[in-house]
Order: structure tokens, then sequence, then C-alpha cells
């Protein structure tokens, strides 16, 4: 069963590491999602896979084959770029069928495949066209339909959906999803969009200045970000990061105290980031405040709708509380509750997960 | 914005000075023209009124001229396809590799233009008599080729710059080599600019006349120095001259027309992106 593994990539441009020491092991026919602001390696990684880059050190498996050193032709992918990168002096059916026609696939087989391709993405009434005469989502198509067309072993996507407008990206979004169940082919997403990647993915690779953060499912990453970076990287609003300081069971701050998750394992004592999702913070009836972890000082509330984003003062620190919609108001002073069992620890140096 | 200036230079002042400056353009052209079809008799006579010959061209065409002329169209041809042979694949080299120095040998590639061309006849005199290529098509075609290919690098390289860099990695992923998709991707997209650079090419090679001077006595001269021919002590043939010079100037235009098009595209290009 084919798979794409990295083993200790490395990519270097001069003096500059664009990839560092990637270990990445992609299960057949999957949906995988690299995911990371613009900068962290993401595409690098994806173009060396493609083979557009050369990897300055490690080794890349498509399947069991080693093909670090081949050419992109020989490595049976098939890649949707950013810009489309239609070929601007070929109609949308020349467009689908050059990869066939160059390995040389007979010409009745190039056109059966792709009619069947443009049936899937909508494109039967396009093939006569010239891309200039497309828009921008039928571009986009043509592109996917490049890739299908070609029965390639791994499908690379270098940021699809980002030059569309807001609109056509989540319709986009849902047939890319209904293809890759379709096709069931293995296929390598990149987007520093978290939304795109938490809908789309079955395995979400967070990458940062070259390094991966964390590889999971994308309830796994939601649910237990393995550091600082991720945890705050994943989720909208962000996830709260307090500085506060173990105290025996509780987290203590100057002004509040969080009770601890069970069997924490650092020292006493010990400085801690504590995370904490806007909606798992409790805003307590006033009779209650007596069982509250501290007080929050209402600096800015959002009204959403259905919900009320809260920004204020918590303990001198920036707190932010996703409540049912409710009428507080900037100045209001409310008791809060940071249940044990939603925080997130980090070590405070490493930024690492702790409990 | 627009209708303002409309407004304030109303169309027919545009097109009456386009008249006027096509007709100063153009003059020396008509009156070439005109020249060579007059009778011999009245050749300098006012008035446009004369009965059309061809006693000229039917002159030119017994005498040494169309071999002049064949000669012409060879070296012209040769130094210019070879030029786009060569230059060609230099000009996408240059636009892609990023090797150290690769910026500035672009800059000696045009060196070769900067200097005069007077300052090369004398070396370039006795290394054609030494090497035997004086008064030979060769020896032309290599003199061409060396300012043609200068030109032919630093004309078609802003063509390949605009090719965007993935639409050759598309095609890279699509099963291409760097040959097929140099031929089959980058080369057609930047036709246009390969028919203007060819044009060009040719029409220097095909207007000189210092070199096939120079260079060229009776074998391998060309029509421009033909035509200085029949300047001669018995008297100036005016007539084959404008004949002579009309033949030399139809490629030129026929080549200008056909390409004029891509010609004023490809001289724009890398102006704006797109």
């Amino acid at each position: 069963m084919s798979t794409v593994s990295l083993e200790g990539v490395w990519k270097r441009f001069g003096e500059v590491v664009a990839v560092r020491d990637v270990d990445l092991n992609l299960p057949h026919g999957g949906l995988t999602v690299f995911l990371g602001p613009s900068g962290c390696g993401k595409t690098t990684t994806l173009r060396m896979i493609a083979g557009l880059e050369s990897a300055s050190e490690g080794r890349i498996l498509i399947g069991e084959r080693d093909v670090t050193f081949l050419d992109p032709k020989d490595r049976n992918i098939a890649m949707v770029f950013q810009n489309y990168a239609l070929y601007p002096h070929k109609t949308v059916a020349e467009n689908l069928g050059f990869g066939l026609k160059i390995r040389g696939v007979a010409a009745a087989d190039i056109a059966a495949r792709v009619a069947s391709a443009s049936r899937l993405l909508g494109l039967a009434e396009l093939l006569e066209r010239r891309p200039k005469q497309l828009s921008g989502g039928q571009m986009q198509r043509v592109a996917l339909g490049r890739a299908l067309v070609r029965d390639a072993e791994v499908f690379l996507l270098d940021e699809p959906l980002s030059n569309l407008d807001a609109k056509l990206r989540v319709q986009m979004r849902e047939e890319i999803y209904k293809l890759h169940r379709r096709i069931g082919k293995s296929m390598i997403y990149v987007t520093h969009d978290q939304v795109e990647a938490m809908t789309l993915a079955d395995r979400i690779v967070i990458m940062r200045d070259g390094v991966v953060q964390q590889v999971g499912s994308p309830l796994e990453i939601f649910d237990r970000p393995a550091n600082v970076y991720v945890a705050s990287f994943i989720g909208s609003p962000e996830m709260n990061l307090l500085d506060l300081r173990r105290a025996g069971g509780t987290l203590a701050g100057s002004n509040c105290t969080v009770e601890a998750p069970p069997g924490l394992a650092a020292a006493p004592d010990a400085a801690l980031k504590v995370g904490i999702r806007p909606d798992h913070v409790v805003v307590l009836p006033a009779s209650e405040a007596g069982s509250a972890s501290g007080w929050l000082d209402v600096d800015v509330c959002e009204q959403l709708g259905t919900t009320t984003l809260m920004i204020g003062g918590f303990d001198g620190q920036r707190l932010r509380v996703l409540t049912p919609r409710s009428n507080a108001r900037p100045g209001d002073r409310l008791a809060v509750r940071l249940p044990a069992d939603r925080l997130h620890l980090f070590d405070d140096d490493s930024g690492e997960r702790i409990a | 914005m627009t209708t303002r200036r409309r407004h304030r230079f109303p169309h027919w002042r545009g097109d009456v000075a386009t008249a006027a400056l096509l007709l100063a353009v153009l003059f020396p052209f008509f009156y070439l023209i005109q020249l060579s079809f007059r009778p011999k008799e009245d050749i300098f006579a006012g008035g446009l009124l004369f009965t059309p010959t061809l006693e000229h061209y039917g002159a030119l065409w017994h005498g040494n001229f169309p071999f002049s002329f064949v000669n012409s169209v060879v070296t012209a041809a040769s130094a210019t396809a070879l030029a786009l042979l060569f230059g060609v694949p230099a000009a996408y080299a240059l636009s892609r590799a990023s090797f150290r120095g690769s910026r500035r040998i672009g800059l000696w590639i045009l060196v070769t233009r900067m200097a005069p061309p007077i300052a090369f006849t004398i070396p370039l005199f006795i290394t054609f008599r030494f090497l035997g290529l004086h008064d030979t098509r060769t020896g032309l075609v290599i003199v061409y080729l060396t300012f043609s290919l200068a030109l032919v690098i630093w004309m078609m390289k802003p063509f390949f710059d605009a090719v965007p860099r993935e639409l050759e990695e598309a095609a890279a992923i699509d099963g291409c080599g760097t040959w097929t998709t140099f031929l089959t991707i980058t080369l057609p997209l930047t036709a246009p600019g390969l028919a203007a650079t060819a044009v060009i090419c040719f029409i220097q090679s095909w207007n000189d006349f210092f070199f096939a001077l120079i260079l060229t006595r009776t074998q391998a001269s060309t029509a421009p120095v033909a035509i200085v021919g029949f300047i001669q002590y018995a008297g100036w043939e005016w007539g084959r001259m404008a004949a002579a010079g009309t033949l030399v100037m139809m490629p030129v235009v026929v080549f200008s027309v056909l390409v004029r098009k891509y010609l004023v595209r490809g001289l724009a290009a890398g102006s704006v992106k797109g």
C-alpha cells in the first residue's frame, strides 16, 4: 500500500534552513494537511515530495520506492498549484490531457479520460475554451482535473483555494472533500487556513519554522495540542494562555486560585503556562462566587449573535471568555471558574505539553 | 478623464497629424519606388504622369544583381537561424539558471555590442584573410552571427523571464523533461517574442552594408553592396539603383507587416506583466 514517508528530511537554501529534520509517515488514501503560517516550510516540504526541490538531506519514499533523487516526472504524482499554472496556449481539453499525451497514452484513451474527469468536475461545456476565458473557480476545477486524469499515486495540493473568494472557497472545499472520498487516493494539502485544515483533513501536520510541531487528527490536535504554539494556532477564538505557578494542588496567580488537574507532573512551585479555550471558561452566577477561580474585569464585549465574546483582565492577564449570549457590559466584574479537566498545561520554558 | 481629453483633442486633429507624419516618413520610399518604374529618359522629370516600365528590373535580372541578392538572402537567413539556434537556449539558460556570475555573463554578452563596429574591421579583415574566409558567405555569416547573438539573447531573456516558473513545474509534474518542457510549454508561449527577434535579427544582417563592403569582393558580395556598384565612371544608373533599392527593401517590409502584431507586442513585452 502506497504511503509517503519522509525520513530525516532537511532543506537548506544557503544559510537559511527551510525544513528541519522532518520525519513523517503518511498513510495510504488519507488526506493529510500541512498547516502553518507562511514561511513555516510546508510548501517547501510539499515541493520536495513533488521533486521540484531537492532535499538537502534525508530520504523521501513514495510507496516502497525511494524517490529522493528522481525527477518529478518519475514520481507518479499529480499536483495542483496555488495559481493553477494552466497552460495558457492550450485549451481546457489539452490542458487536461497534456500529462497523458506526454506519457504516450493513446489519443482515444486520453479523450475518454478527459471526458470522464470533466464530467466529474462539471467542465464538459468548457473543454474548448482557453484558461483566459475561465473564471477563478473554473480554473481551479481544471487544475484539479489535470491532476485527476493522471491517475497518480499521490495528489499534492498547494494552497489550492487561496486565490478564490470566500464563498467559492467554501464550495470548492466541499468539492475537494467529496472528490477525495470518491477517488480514495492519498492527498497532501498545504494551507495556512486552519478551518480548511480542520474540515478536510484526516490528519494534520502542523509546522513552524521548518519543524513539525504535531501530527494528528484534527480533533486530537484540538483536544491535546502538543505545545503552546499549536494550542494558540488551532481554534478560534484563540486559546487563553495564562502564566501561573504551581502551589500544591492548585495553580496560583497573584490574585487567583485555579484547581490543578490531578496527577500533575510538575515540580512544586514550578512556573507553568496554563491554557484554556474561551468557551471552556465558566461564568458563575453571583450566588456561586465562592467557588470562583478568580474575577474577570470585562473590557470588551463582542456580540456574535449566538454567543458573546468577553475580553478582559483576569489576575492582571488577558482572558477571552466565550459564553452563550449574555448581556454583560464593559466594566462588569464577573466570577469565573477554570475547570480543572479543561486545562492544558505547558512547561513555561520549552512550551511543551505536560498535562 | 478620457472624455475630457477627447474633448480637448478632437479626432480629426490626430488624423491630420498622423497623415502629415506618415507622408514625411514614407515620402522617400514612395519616391524610390516610383523612380524604379520610370523610363530611363525622363527619370528626374517632374510630375507623376509617366508610363511605368520594368526595364530597370529587367536590366537587374540580366546583370549580377540576382547573385548578390541570393547572397544577401543566404547570409541573413543563415545568420538569423544560427543566432536563434544558439541564442534562444542561451537566453533561456540565463533567464532560469542562477549560477555564480550569471548576471555578469549577461553583461559581457552585451559588451560585444558596445564597441563601434568599425573597431573590429581591421582585425576581422586580417583574420579572415588568414583563415581564407575573406569574400565567402561563411565569413559574413560568422560576422553577422556575432552581432545577432547578443541581440537574440538580450531580446529573448525578458520573454523567458515573463513565463511563470509554475508552468514549467506543472509540465515537469505532467511528465516533461527539461527539453520537452522548453519545447512544448516555454517556447510556444514566447512565440511572439521569437518572431519579433527573428525579424529584427534578419533585418539587421540584411541591412548591413559596412561589413559586406569590407569583407567581400565578388563571390559573397550582398545586395546593398551591389547597389553601390551602380555608381560608375560612366554615370550613375539611377533607375537600376532605385529598382535594386526597392527589391532590397521589400523583404524587410513584408516581414515587418507579417509580424507587426507580434513586433509591437514583443517590443513592449516586459513593460507590463501579463
